[in-house]
């Protein structure tokens, strides 16, 4: 057995397209009712049945069986002859390179030709969007006027790209993405006729890794198949697809929350020298960093779909990190997958995301750090393993990152922290004193550190009145964070008081203030503002463009 | 043996598994996709597994299994097989016809051998046309043809072509693999072999060519000398490298070497000595952590990729270095 | 090797093979010409990746040996030399061939023997399945049939043409997916086995050509040997062989595409009917090649060709014909009828038709039963 499994399995009738269902039905009636076009366009992502329907409608409409409701019977001359291709009335070109109006010319000089032993001729033309603007019109005369016994079938994966004339001379079939579980299941039922053993987490990653094109599941699966295993498990999936077991991504997310960068890359070459694929390691760890940023800002594990084997190991490496810590290294790593797709630069992409990411407190403003710890301050937290701050092991690199300016990136997080408190509290401000919140909105907000939050505004006018309330200032600062804060009104050009590094200390002396997890403070999240307003998750889904469940976030 | 013809493949024992499991059982497949980095050695596997294809008496449990003594398997790594043909990019492209001779002759039967093999290399420089013109062949072929194509980068390539294939992705090889290699087949000493094999980055087609090539290896060090010169020159004299530079013909080569440098001086400064891949310049390396920011070094890292890249796209290559070498760390 | 041959034999020698040497090809040694000693004959090798040719010379043979030696070169250079005797003798060391004829001397580097693939040759008794053709028939076969074959090299199948081995009869079919040619030919002799193979086209066509080019004895058959071993087919002549690669791919049911029976038929004169579709053609060049075919019964019945251009102007042509069936209209490309016309050695010619959207039929008429060709066009579709 030397054949592919995606052409053994390749569909043979309607009811066999997966995920179909719609276009199988549409065709079938029409069949039924003897009503069939002469120009069809197929349009829909790879892998997802265009040219094998188009093959069944072929032999559909051609097919000898007495009943059409039999058609096609898979028995037939006519059918056998399309299953071995070689009916010479069923002819399949790919537009991509037959792109010149001269070959469309030849082939519509042909069109008149009657076909030579099937009812009809049909023409499936592959990849059509690729047909130059003067073949296009060339084949629109053909469209409009087909002889009786042609049909067109033109199959696109991007139907944007044809010309409106064309799309209206056509029904148009879209088909559709196939689902994870559909996949799945006809994964599963393939495995079983083909006698392999493949365990559901196996199948799973395979389903999800074809991304909706069932060709590409087959191939995976008939990849993972090759390797002649009695069963084919998680592991062997991992292995072929140069992926890392979830236990070497847990490990390696450690080294990280060490913040030792010599440890972090001496893991990543132990890893290298394994023989795993970076771009999947780095989308591993990418997947990894984002549900610890979910359980890191949430605080609610049905956020994530871990079991609780891994929930327990998450969260705990969650508190490990800050919100910016962790959005900062998933932007890092995301441009580093971007830099791997060109081999100039190797690996070394991905060492400069991890060194980046590791870096990223040594290269922060000394005042923003602490704010980062302060603000984050939970009332009660959850209890984390208790292990020394690792920052102040970085002795060597320090005396050269130390002196880093201020980059903007890193940056940009904690703003857009301050901002989204900023945001909560004119909201809330609204219900406390609507005159006073009306005053706020003049201010912007400069700064969160110590306990306090500091507003600056530009009128000495709005300063005043903001002061005259500064108690119900505070009672919605309050309101917003879950903890007392006091707000502090600054002119135009006071200085933000500096946060002293003396200040490092006090944050220390809380139990592991560095890793202070969560930026999101109030337990019970404001019905008015969902977490998915929060700026960090935003950012976050902004980031790596992901959905948070509304079911998880009513509770 | 003085007449050994098998072809050797360092590394990749999994694939070398593989493949010779699918030949021991007839079940090898019409279509294969070698996938990974460049000069790792993904050629070379598709040549042996080509020669173990059309082995007269294949048998060995070791590599491929071809048994490197038939006339056949003597062709083949002589590179004149009748029923191997090797297809490469004919200038920048793998252009229509180039294409169109496989599809005609993939029709046909071998002359010699119980397959025709052809082995396409830099398949993602095939251009969308080419590409497709290959399709029909790469699914349905004749039951005596097995097309292998090769290339360095899969995400450049048309999805229907991927999923037509048997995909073996390849990595880099440990290492170690490249230490043995090089002791092995050109009786390198250890040293040598590990200083090679750091340098080339688990890519031994690399790792050979500088090997076999002391003029490269020479050069290597004495632009290195001249890089670490560079920092102390005025921008007039940075200049005037730059243009000597430009006519490099192997100019990506000389980037990426100075990337590989500078990364070892950022691992340095954090602390990764044993991780730098030019061990024999420690100490130099060392003294430029010590003087430069780490900043200012990433920041230069980052230009010379950008530089790479700006390379590939055909501006004007001695501006682009020009500017490259202004942004390049200052030292006294 | 020491070897002597005559300058005409020679250059004749490498006229046939020639024809075989690869233009363009990743094996540098396909670029070459492999020269070897046997039986007192020097044997002439060269081979493309279709088709491979042996052609033997007379040779005075001093010592064995072989080499292969650029063909282009080795050609031009024999083709200056004067009709005289040339010596050859090789270097074993350097590879080299010397060659002396008359006052010329020249040394050509070749390329080891041994890199040269093998190409089977014909020993007699080669234990396959094998067939004798007369010569002139196997080429008339060929010339009505590979023409029809298709050029476009992206569908190989149709590139090529069947050849059938059933019992005492072989056939040989082609066609582009417009029209079908079929020829058969009954043998002296049945053979052994009955098989079916597609040959590249151009292999026939080289075959044809060489057939034209020796000369042949009365007696002297052309030998059809399928090497299936190998995937391969021989033609053997004396002198000359031929072997090509076949295409492996499922060759279409193509007598499903004849039709069985007739709703009219025309017997006309091959030359006139010929001669009126060029006239035709003339108008039907910038109108898809469409041409009218009408007949019309009656005494006598007419077959009348109307072509019109909408830019030139058009064209009717009448032919007197024996009509048999009621009148028909159908339209054909005029290209394709034109092609058939050319091969059919036979002084009339019938046409049958069964609607304007089945196929058309031609057949000769009149020729020898035993020699049976069908050709089949496919209808366009009326404008």
């Amino acid at each position: 057995m030397t054949d592919a499994l995606y052409l053994r399995y390749r569909p043979q009738t309607f009811e066999d397209v997966v995920g179909q269902k719609h276009v199988a039905e549409t065709l079938r009636n029409a069949l039924r009712q003897d009503r069939i076009g002469h120009a069809y366009l197929f349009t829909g992502p790879r892998g997802t049945g265009k040219t094998s329907t188009a093959r069944i409608l072929a032999k559909a409409v051609n097919c000898l069986a007495e009943d059409v409701n039999d058609r096609p019977d898979n028995a037939c001359p006519i059918c056998t002859a399309i299953n071995q291709g070689r009916l010479m009335d069923l002819i399949e070109i790919d537009a991509a390179s037959n792109t010149s109006v001269d070959d469309v010319r030849s082939l519509i000089e042909k069109v008149a030709f009657a076909p030579s032993e099937a009812r009809y001729k049909v023409y499936v033309i592959d990849e059509v969007h690729m047909l130059s603007t003067s073949a296009f019109n060339a084949l629109l005369k053909t469209l409009e006027e087909p002889p009786a016994h042609v049909i067109f079938v033109l199959a696109t994966t991007e139907p944007h790209k044809i010309p409106a004339t064309i799309l209206s001379r056509c029904q148009r079939f879209d088909f559709h993405r196939i689902s994870t579980r559909q996949i799945s299941e006809h994964l599963n039922e393939i495995a079983r006729r083909e006698g392999l053993t493949v365990t559901p987490e196996a199948l799973g990653i395979i389903a999800r890794s074809a991304t909706g094109s069932m060709r590409d599941a087959i191939s995976l699966l008939d990849q993972v198949a090759a390797y002649g295993h009695t069963e084919i498990d998680e592991e062997l999936v991992r292995d072929v697809l140069g992926m890392v077991s979830g236990l070497a991504i847990s490990e390696f997310v450690d080294a990280l929350a060490g913040g030792d960068p010599a440890e972090v890359l001496t893991r990543l070459h132990e890893l290298i020298d394994k023989g795993i694929e970076l771009s999947q390691f780095v989308n591993q760890l990418i997947d990894q960093l984002r549900i610890l940023l979910l359980l890191n800002v949430g605080k609610d594990p049905n956020l994530v779909d871990l079991p609780d084997s891994l929930l327990a190991k998450a969260q705990e490496q969650a508190a490990r990190f800050t919100a910016p810590q962790l959005l900062h290294t998933i932007r890092a790593l995301t441009e580093a997958g971007q830099a791997l797709k060109t081999p100039f630069a190797g690996y070394l992409p991905v060492e400069l995301a991890l060194l980046d990411a590791l870096n990223l407190d040594g290269m922060t403003a000394p005042g923003e750090k602490p704010v980062e710890k302060q603000v984050s301050k939970p009332a009660s937290r959850p209890v984390s393993s208790p292990r020394p701050a690792p920052r102040p092991k970085k002795a060597p690199p320090k005396r050269t990152t130390g002196s880093v300016p201020p980059p903007s990136k890193p940056a940009a997080p904690i703003d857009a922290e301050l901002a989204g408190v900023w945001k909560q509290l004119l909201r809330v401000m609204r219900g406390i004193n609507a005159k006073l919140q009306a005053m706020l909105r003049s201010g912007e907000p400069a700064g969160i550190q110590g306990g306090k939050f500091y507003i600056r505004f530009k009128y000495e006018f709005h300063r005043n009145q903001v002061q005259a309330g500064i108690d119900d200032v505070n009672k919605g600062l309050s309101q917003v964070l879950g903890r007392p804060m006091e707000a502090v009104i600054l002119g135009e050009n006071d200085p933000l008081p500096t946060a002293s590094v003396a200040s490092q200390p006090d944050a220390a002396s809380a139990p592991t203030p560095a890793s202070d997890p969560d930026p999101n403070p109030d337990p019970n999240p404001d019905p008015a503002s969902p977490l998915t307003d929060h700026p960090v998750v935003r950012r976050a889904l902004d980031d790596w463009g992901g959905v948070l469940k509304p079911s998880s976030l009513v509770d | 043996m003085t007449d050994d013809f098998r072809i050797r493949v360092y590394g990749h024992a999994w694939a070398q598994d593989l493949l010779r499991r699918a030949l021991q059982h007839g079940a090898t497949r019409h279509a294969y996709l070698f996938a990974g980095p460049e000069h790792i050695g993904k050629t070379t596997l598709a040549r042996a597994f080509a020669q173990a294809l059309t082995c007269e008496n294949l048998a060995g449990e070791d590599g491929l299994g071809a048994c490197g003594r038939c006339r056949s398997c003597r062709l083949a790594a002589e590179g004149m097989h009748p029923d191997h043909r090797l297809f490469a990019p004919a200038g920048n492209q793998l252009r229509i016809d180039q294409i169109r001779e496989v599809v005609r002759e993939a029709a046909l039967s071998p002359v010699e051998s119980r397959y025709k093999v052809f082995i396409i290399t830099e398949f993602e420089r095939a251009n969308v046309n080419a590409a497709n013109a290959l399709l029909k062949t790469l699914e349905e072929p004749s039951a005596t043809t097995r097309i292998i194509l090769v290339s360095h980068q899969p995400s450049g390539l048309l999805d229907t072509i991927i999923s037509r294939c048997q995909l073996l992705r390849m990595r880099p090889l440990p290492e170690s693999e490249v230490v043995r290699a090089l002791q092995e087949r050109l009786g390198l000493e250890e040293p040598d072999a590990r200083r090679l094999a750091r340098l080339s980055n688990g890519r031994i087609g690399r790792a050979f060519s500088l090997a076999e090539d002391p003029e490269s290896w020479q050069s290597y060090n004495q632009r290195i000398q001249e890089m670490q010169a560079i920092l102390a020159y005025s921008p007039a004299q940075r200049i005037a490298y730059a243009q000597a530079l430009e006519k490099h013909k192997q100019l990506e080569i000389i980037l990426q070497e100075w990337l590989l440098w500078w990364r070892d001086v950022l691992v340095i400064q954090n602390r990764g000595q044993a991780l730098i891949v030019n061990q024999d310049h420690l100490d130099a390396l060392t003294d430029l952590a010590r003087s430069i920011p780490g900043p200012q070094i990433r920041r230069f890292v980052d230009a010379i990729m950008t530089t790479a890249a700006y390379l590939r796209k055909n501006v004007n290559r001695q501006l682009a270095m020009e500017a490259l070498l202004l942004k390049a760390p200052h030292r006294e | 090797m020491r070897v002597s041959v005559l300058q005409e034999n020679l250059a004749k020698g490498l006229s046939i093979v020639g024809r075989a040497v690869a233009s363009r090809s990743t094996l540098p040694v396909l670029n070459n010409i492999l020269l070897e000693t046997e039986h007192s004959q020097l044997k002439l090798s060269a081979m493309d990746m279709e088709i491979a040719i042996n052609c033997w010379v007379g040779a005075m043979v001093e010592e064995e040996g072989q080499i292969t030696v650029p063909a282009r070169l080795l050609s031009d250079f024999v083709n200056s030399l004067p009709k005289e005797r040339i010596d050859m003798e090789l270097n074993a060391r350097t590879q080299t061939l010397h060659l002396r004829c008359a006052h010329y001397e020249a040394n050509i580097k070749g390329i080891d023997a041994n890199e040269f693939p093998i190409i089977p040759t014909y020993q007699g008794d080669m234990d396959a399945p094998s067939v004798e053709v007369e010569p002139a028939k196997l080429r008339s076969m060929i010339d009505q049939v590979a023409f029809a074959a298709s050029k476009d090299d992206s569908r190989p199948t149709f590139t090529g043409v069947y050849t059938l081995l059933e019992g005492d009869r072989l056939t040989m079919v082609a066609t582009d997916g417009f029209r079908l040619a079929v020829r058969s030919a009954i043998l002296e002799e049945p053979a052994a086995s009955n098989l079916g193979v597609i040959i590249p086209a151009r292999a026939l066509t080289e075959l044809s050509r060489i057939i034209s080019t020796v000369s042949l004895g009365e007696d002297d058959g052309v030998e059809v040997i399928f090497t299936q071993a190998r995937n391969q087919i021989m033609f053997h002549l004396p002198g000359v062989d031929l072997v090509s690669q076949l295409i492996e791919a499922n060759f279409p049911d193509y007598k499903k595409i004849i039709p069985t029976s007739y709703n009219t038929r025309a017997v006309l004169d091959t030359g006139e009917f010929l001669n009126a579709m060029k006239v035709a053609d003339l108008f039907a060049r910038d109108a898809a090649r469409s041409v009218k075919v009408t007949m019309e019964p009656g005494d006598p019945g007419k077959v009348i060709l109307t072509a019109t251009s909408p830019e030139l102007g058009d064209n009717v042509s009448e032919i007197d014909a024996m009509i048999e069936g009621e009148g028909m209209n159908a339209t054909f490309n005029s290209k394709y009828m034109i092609d058939v016309l050319q091969i059919i050695d036979t002084p009339q010619v019938a046409f049958e038709a069964v609607s304007a959207t089945r196929p058309g039929v031609f057949r000769p008429v009149g020729g020898s039963p035993e020699d049976e060709y069908v050709h089949v066009i496919m209808p366009m579709s009326p404008r």
